[in-house]
């Protein structure tokens, strides 16, 4: 039996990884020749680049003959999957572009994809919070004060 | 002898004691819930290990490690789910067994057969550890390379699903690792000019991406799924003595099975247990139970899963080849500390070698008299919405990436790691391949150049070397053998009346 979904996701993926093998491949050309021993900084990227092509054509072609049926992407809850995704972008940027700093991003990111998963009922809400604020700060507090880690301020 | 006591004495100090149990505790607790797992918790903790000794470190990953897999059995009883995928062969027994009114009893065979395949399979790597490990100090740097691409092409071979998905997840590991310095001559490869990635790809945020935030991102895609679960009071968790005698050979021979398929490089738990529990069945004079609530089905799967843990630590810590996914991390865990996994180990520090070999004892005592004692407890955190816990995880993900170099560049490598895992993992495509493929790359590269150093360019010592011959040999029969196989069938039918 043939799972169209999982074939569509094989698939994707199998080119992916083909056009990841190209590019590799034109990286590494501008690599310099050996000088130390016979194969140099070029040789293993070449040839890893070959055969994860060769592989993935395999594994496009083995994705029309045999998949196994089972549950596929595009099954389960997909919109709170891409909604949880972009609060994680949205978390990681609004640090990275420095614009608030790690305590309130993480209380705000945790309480949001809280609610987000489990609903907007008053004790799931309250717990959200509190999971939120006990994190926010106590990773804070513990990672920049005795592991001396510079989170985002 | 002498290292091993001194380990078992360090092993005694109040803080070794405490990451035991610190590390039992959390291993059994994500064992039992469905949807995290021991990898994911093992890669979580390595950030925080940065700032403890090299001892205490693997101490906690190794009680971790015991106790995530014997953890599995709890959801795989009580819910029908296992905890990990090396406790499935346990749901087919264990559901039925607490169906009936039974749980206590299924859980009590399945810890002690959880503790005894541990036991027997420690004194294989107590004993065979220290000669494997002289032995191959005398490698050279081609014999390494051959035994790294066993290690790779074995991985492939056994990874669920087709040879060419299995090695295509292992050649984009090493594809990957290959980012960033030439571990020979220094030159920088692949970066594309990005000079974040003149590092190339931290190890950290790969690991914790593909296996950690890939298996959240998964879970959030399967919240509210409904799950089968039996209301039942355990009690009645300990074996009696007529018990022991009638599970005295299972046990045995399961420990066996699992110690030998835990040697044995990327195989793992999981095999470990659906081959110890299908033999059971074969040469049951009661098979057809097996599936209904026999003691034996459980006994076999649990014996092996957990005997499979010491044996993969062998090739491990006397080799540097890992048995499976968690022996990868573990390994990083070493790289990380600066340590060299494999033979040198033993020699250059006796005392984490022979730590982790007491750790994985004292962990295995520790997890059984946990589980015995609080199993009740575990079995309420399994119940525990997941929407409560996959946000944290997510937020400690973050915090691990970054603390690799204090940068922001490393979250979104862990980021866009997390995505391509799970679109693998959709894909049917494991992920296994691909992170010791990741690892073992850089090792396998440097060993060969090495050796073209040392032979004036030449290959013919690859196959001239004894060792190294016969492992090359192996790899290529590992490769070959699928196709023999379907050959040597074709041929068969072609040639019966």
């Amino acid at each position: 039996m043939f799972g169209r979904k999982i074939f569509v996701a094989r698939a994707a993926v199998a080119l992916f990884f083909l056009l990841g093998s190209v590019l590799v491949y034109v990286l590494s050309l501008s690599l310099p020749e050996a000088s130390f021993e016979p194969i140099g900084p070029a040789t293993f990227p070449r040839t890893v680049a070959v055969v994860l092509a060769l592989l993935s054509l395999g594994t496009l072609y083995l994705s029309f003959e045999k998949t196994p049926a089972a549950k596929g992407p595009g099954e389960g809850r997909v919109g709170l999957t891409l909604a949880s995704l972009l609060l994680l972008i949205a978390y990681v940027a609004v640090m990275d572009f420095e614009l608030i700093g790690y305590r309130l991003a993480t209380i705000a990111f945790l309480f949001a994809l809280g609610v987000l998963q489990l609903g907007l009922k008053p004790l799931r809400v309250a717990i959200a919070a509190a999971i939120a604020l006990a994190i926010g700060f106590g990773t804070h507090f513990v990672f920049t004060r005795f592991m001396y880690i510079d989170l985002p301020q | 002898m002498e290292f091993l006591l001194s380990a078992f004495g360090d092993i005694f100090q109040p803080l070794s004691l405490l990451f035991l149990f610190l590390g039992v505790a959390v291993g059994v607790t994500v064992g039992a819930i469905p949807g995290l797992s021991g990898a994911m918790v093992i890669a979580l903790t390595l950030p925080l290990t940065y700032f403890m000794q090299s001892t205490h470190a693997l101490t906690l990953l190794v009680s971790m490690y015991v106790g995530s897999t014997a953890g599995g059995l709890i959801s795989a009883t009580l819910m029908r789910m296992p905890g990990t995928p090396a406790a499935m062969m346990t749901v087919l027994d264990g559901f039925p067994m607490a169906q009936r009114g039974e749980a206590g009893r299924a859980l009590g065979f399945g810890i002690t057969a959880s503790f005894v395949g541990g036991i027997i399979s420690w004194l294989f790597l107590a004993i065979l550890s220290p000669p494997l490990a002289e032995l191959a100090v005398r490698f050279g740097p081609y014999e390494k390379f051959s035994m790294v691409l066993v290690a790779l092409v074995l991985i492939a071979a056994v990874s669920r699903g087709s040879m060419v998905v299995g090695l295509l997840s292992g050649f984009l590991g090493v594809m990957v690792s290959m980012v960033g310095d030439d571990p020979s001559s220094g030159i920088t490869r692949l970066t594309g000019g990005v000079f974040d990635l003149s590092a190339g790809f931290r190890m950290l945020p790969v690991i914790l991406g593909v296996l950690v935030l890939s298996q959240v991102i998964d879970d959030i895609l399967n919240l509210g799924a409904k799950v089968e679960r039996v209301r039942t009071t355990i009690r009645g968790m300990f074996m009696s003595v007529a018990d022991f005698r009638r599970q005295a050979w299972n046990l045995i021979r399961s420990s066996l099975i699992g110690t030998w398929i835990g040697i044995l490089p990327g195989i793992g738990g999981t095999t470990a247990a659906i081959a110890s529990y299908t033999t059971a069945k074969t040469i049951s004079k009661t098979p057809e139970k097996f599936g209904t609530g026999t003691e034996d089905g459980i006994v076999a799967a649990e014996t092996a899963n957990n005997a499979a843990v010491n044996g993969a630590l062998v090739p491990l810590i006397t080799l540097g080849i890992p048995g499976s996914v968690i022996d990868v991390i573990l390994l990083g865990a070493m790289i990380l500390h600066n340590l060299t996994p494999g033979p040198l180990l033993f020699s250059q520090n006796p005392e984490i070698a022979y730590g982790v070999i007491a750790a994985a004892l004292v962990a295995n005592v520790i997890m059984f008299v946990m589980m015995i004692l609080a199993t009740p407890f575990f079995a309420k955190l399994m119940y525990v919405k997941r929407g409560y816990l996959l946000p944290a995880i997510i937020v400690f993900c973050v915090i691990g990436a970054f603390a690799t170099g204090n940068r922001m560049f490393d979250v979104w490598v862990m980021i866009g790691f997390g995505i391509v895992g799970f679109l693998m993992t959709k894909a049917r495509i494991p992920l296994g391949p691909f992170i010791i493929g990741y690892i073992l790359a850089p090792i396998a590269e440097r060993e060969l150049r090495s050796g073209l150093m040392v032979y004036d360019g030449s290959f013919w010592p690859l196959l001239t070397r004894p060792v190294s011959a016969v492992l090359i040999a192996l790899a290529i029969v590992t490769l070959l053998l699928p196709w023999l196989r379907g050959w040597i069938g074709a041929l068969r039918r072609r040639s019966a009346p």
